[in-house]
């Protein structure tokens, strides 16, 4: 009897203590159940993750690996400012801070770039990990790895940077880990090149991954080529391209002038595969630069809002960088040296995204049934194998092979189709130059326009429209990166993967790239609109914006004398052309005779509406809503067809002057119904429509635009607790393009006087521990439009704004 | 009476020493030792000792770090399990170590009267 009632409480002890050290999945609850003994117990538990609310204190850290010492002052926002005598010794101070601050966001980061999530958060995550390695993601970065090498004196500080980051790593007892890995119950690992690599990677996967190949080839066969042109025009005559429309091109193209790619797709099969996710388009940066003549204290002035996916820990981790041949101040990628975004005692430079489409498909014609080989140019090609091994949490590793063609990998597999298995080439496939480091490097350092222009030499993706400015007067923008030069339509649609020849023609030399110096006009300015107007000889498409740059060039044009104020109400500003062109239009072709009295004061709501998506306001809540329905309506045997395969939308701007120029075209006919629709009725009914779905929420008290667009910062790992919903203004099509996700994830005005002053802020904080008050710290001054004046220090002693403390390495 | 006050300072004291280097259930091995070189009157008196004794220490040392921490994060833990307050995740904290420390002293006892 003894012995029973201990083996019996033993056993339950044992598997008491069992069910708390581990992680489980209960069928009923969308995540796992975290190690409750791990993650509770206050000795390395999340307790341990509370940071003390009373500033940390000084340190002096020991590292063998550092040349000299290396002084890290913070200030009042946790900003480190790293002061080292050398490069190397920088690289590796700011590894070690990055992890110190952001170790989970790095390490998830380049698992999810990389494919590697499965391996911790289980099998949930597969399907993403298949799909990265078939991009080839981890094959590409290992590329570029190789090209790095190539580079001694730029590789050492990546592996500078490397030692960084590890050096905190050692540091870690399973008490300190940063709190994700505790809840999601994994353990931080080592740094290495490929992981920096893998950073690039995934952020030319946002910027330089979008295309609508498969949905252009589909939509061409389905309407032919009249149609197609006529609901898919490449060039919006509305457009205000970055270089200024009618700019003449005084050199030649690299190509023959005549060529044409062959159109295939006329003979192509409708591709049915499910495209993947793609990366959201054209999210909303801007950037500008005034020159001094045109600012109130005669300096130039430079704005940058890069717009991504809101995040908490932030994307941007904000640093100074100082040694004795540099001063650089702005925003840093977690995972990569150098500031990305920034400033420095002469110039400053921002980026928007270059919407040129980068990344397009082949289609494979087999040599024999077992897919190992096939024809390239009238002779066979074996296929290469990469056996991806993805690790599952759990269980049996998946080993997925993938085959790379002459293009690329193949993404696209359909063993029930012939001729549908398709290739990827991407310009991010590419080794490149391997000078990705020594570019950012080249630009903390520069000191003038020249210094500029070679720097971006070296930059390749992705592509970025960069601006810029100097002390010494000069505005200037480059539409910079690696360009396929391409033959007309080539890239559009998907392409016959059995020739060579329809390959890129090579890159679009970097000294015909477009770019604007000094323009007469006294600005310079990009939103991710059209690079140019059609004149440019090469030919490109992609995805681009209609509506911000058109905006930010009226007001820039209206402003005859520009302070830094102005520029940060540019950046908040809510005012959207889109709406003061389309809404109009809607307005006229709505019938009102049958309304009733509260359809009719929806009428009147959104009639005298100023086209700003003000937060308080109702008008943009029904305004966008009505704009969906009227889409949806008007290409609903677009959505029909789609259900069956995938098909390209015709673009907002496009639907708008179909709207104006042809309202009673057959397009504006409701397929389900007997009669025949005309733009009026479609317009009708879908207000009517738009009426129906907001009638409850109209009927709340506080209901109003931020209610109804409901902003969050979403945590990365999706913890919601650990996310920040927002409450304020802006849209897409506005400068401040705030969507649901998306938004400005760093607001920058820089002064170019005799000493350069910044302005920044981003929705997050420089911490990324939800257990600190600078986690989320700023996020509330962004929401309300406010700035932060940035401490750039002189040198390390400089006291302009208080500290919290400093970290000595030495 | 004193044998429990005693039992109780002896597993906070060693178990505090143990936990801050060693894993969390370590606690659990300390309380079993001390249940047993003690022997509590019943395995109910000596449960109640692991139990007091663990849950007074991971309680107070999370409570100390809460208001350390300004109960930012506990605020934002509760949150994660049901919109808990940052008290009821102290007592939450309490209670788990509580269970795993009672079992502790209680497998001691039950294990001296093995051999007594």
């Amino acid at each position: 009897m003894k012995w029973i009632k201990f083996l019996l409480s033993l056993l339950l002890t044992i598997g008491l203590v069992y069910f708390l050290d581990n992680s489980h999945k209960i069928a009923s609850l969308p995540t796992e159940i975290p190690p409750l003994g791990k993650l509770f117990n206050p000795f390395s538990g999340f307790w341990q993750n509370g940071e003390s609310t009373t500033p940390s204190k000084n340190q002096v850290l020991n590292f063998p690996t550092l040349k000299e010492e290396v002084t890290v002052v913070y200030d009042e926002r946790m900003v480190p400012h790293i002061f080292a005598q050398n490069e190397e010794d920088l690289s590796f101070a700011h590894g070690y801070i990055m992890a110190e601050h952001r170790l989970w966001q790095m390490d998830f980061l380049t698992r999810f770039a990389g494919g590697r999530l499965a391996e911790v958060l289980g099998k949930g995550l597969l399907a993403n990990d298949r799909l990265q390695r078939r991009r080839g993601m981890i094959w590409a970065a290992e590329k570029t790895v190789e090209a790095w090498k190539t580079h001694p004196a730029e590789y050492a500080s990546l592996t500078a940077f490397t030692k960084g980051v590890n050096a905190y790593v050692a540091t870690l007892s399973p008490a300190d880990y940063p709190i994700e890995f505790k809840i999601l119950n994994y353990k931080p690992e080592n740094w290495e090149p490929i992981k920096s690599a893998l950073v690039i990677k995934y952020m030319a996967q946002n910027l330089a991954g979008r295309e609508t190949d498969l949905e252009a080839t589909n939509a061409l066969k389905l309407y032919g080529k009249e149609t197609f042109d006529f609901l898919y025009p490449e060039w919006n005559p509305k457009q205000d391209p970055i270089i200024p429309k009618g700019t003449e091109y005084e050199w030649e193209s690299v190509l023959e002038a005549t060529e044409q790619t062959p159109t295939l797709s006329e003979v192509m099969d409708f591709l049915k595969h499910e495209p993947y996710t793609k990366p959201a388009e054209h999210l909303g940066s801007n950037n500008w630069a005034v020159a001094g003549e045109r600012t109130k204290n005669g300096h130039p002035i430079l704005s940058s809002d890069p717009h991504l996916q809101l995040t908490l820990p932030s994307i941007w981790f904000e640093s100074q960088l100082h040694t004795p041949s540099m001063n650089a101040y702005g925003v840093c990628i977690p995972g990569f040296p150098g500031v990305v975004i920034g400033f420095n005692e002469d110039i400053a430079w921002g980026q928007t995204n270059v919407g040129q489409d980068v990344l397009d498909w082949y289609r494979i014609k087999w040599a024999d049934e077992e897919k190992t080989t096939y024809w390239l140019d009238n002779k066979k090609q074996e296929v290469e194998y990469v056996y991806e091994t993805i690790k599952i949490k759990g269980r049996t590793p998946l080993i997925d092979t993938v085959k790379y063609t002459f293009w690329g990998p193949i993404v696209y597999e359909a063993d029930s189709l012939p001729r549908h298995d398709l290739a990827m080439h991407w310009v991010a496939h590419d080794p490149g130059n391997g000078q990705e480091a020594a570019s950012i490097l080249e630009l903390n350092k520069a000191k003038n326009y020249d210094d500029y222009s070679s720097a971006l030499v070296k930059y390749e993706t992705p592509a970025q429209n960069f601006v810029f400015a100097a002390r010494d007067g000069d505005i200037a923008l480059k539409v910079n990166g690696k360009l396929p030069v391409k033959k007309d339509q080539q890239g559009r649609f998907v392409q016959e993967g059995d020739q060579t020849e329809n390959a890129w023609q090579g890159w679009i030399p970097k000294t015909q790239v477009p770019q604007i110096k000094n323009p007469e006009r006294g600005y310079v300015s990009s939103a991710n609109q059209h690079s140019t107007d059609p004149s440019y000889p090469y030919y490109y498409n992609g995805g681009f914006g209609d509506y911000r740059g058109r905006v930010a060039n009226r007001f820039l044009d209206s402003l005859n004398i520009s302070t830094v104020e102005d520029m940060m109400a540019m950046q908040n500003s809510n005012y959207s052309i889109f709406a003061e062109e389309l809404l109009p239009l809607l307005l006229t072709h709505l019938n009102t005779d049958n309304l009733s009295d509260e359809q009719q004061s929806l009428v009147n709501t959104l009639k005298e509406w100023d086209y700003h998506f003000d937060k308080e306001k109702i008008a943009p809540a029904l305004f966008t809503v009505w704009w969906d329905k009227f889409y949806e309506l008007t290409w609903d045997e677009i959505y029909t067809t789609r259900e069956s395969m995938p098909i390209l939308m015709p673009e907002n701007w496009r639907t708008i002057t179909l709207l104006e120029e042809t309202p009673n075209h057959v397009f504006f006919d409701d397929k389900r119904t007997t009669e025949k629709e005309t733009a009026k009725e479609i317009v009708t009914t879908s207000f009517l429509e738009m009426a129906e779905e907001l009638k409850d929420k109209l009927n709340q008290e506080d209901f109003n635009w931020s209610q109804q667009k409901e902003t969050i910062v979403q945590h990365l790992g999706r913890i919601s607790s650990f996310s920040r919903t927002i409450d304020n203004g802006g849209y897409r099509y506005a400068l401040n393009a705030i969507s649901r996700i998306h938004g400005p994830s760093w607001r920058m005005v820089i002064e170019l006087g005799d000493r350069v002053k910044g302005y920044g802020v981003f929705p997050g904080g420089q911490s990324g521990n939800p257990g600190s008050a600078y986690y989320d710290d700023s996020v509330d001054e962004w929401t309300e439009g406010k700035y932060h004046e940035l401490f750039f220090m002189k040198d390390q002693d400089d006291r302009g704004q208080p500290i919290l403390f400093t970290q000595r390495l030495k | 009476m004193k044998k429990f006050l005693i039992s109780i300072l002896l597993i906070t004291l060693i178990g505090f020493l143990l936990q801050s280097y060693f894993p969390w259930w370590t606690v659990v091995i300390v309380a079993a030792i001390v249940g047993f070189m003690i022997q509590s009157t019943n395995g109910f008196w000596s449960y109640l000792t692991g139990f007091v004794a663990v849950a007074l220490l991971w309680g107070i040392y999370a409570g100390y770090l809460d208001i350390q921490n300004g109960h930012l994060l506990s605020t934002k833990m509760g949150n994660l399990f049901g919109a808990l307050s940052s008290g009821s995740m102290v007592l939450l904290t309490s209670l788990i170590g509580g269970i795993v420390g009672g079992f502790g002293t209680l497998i001691g006892y039950l294990g001296k009267q093995l051999i007594t």
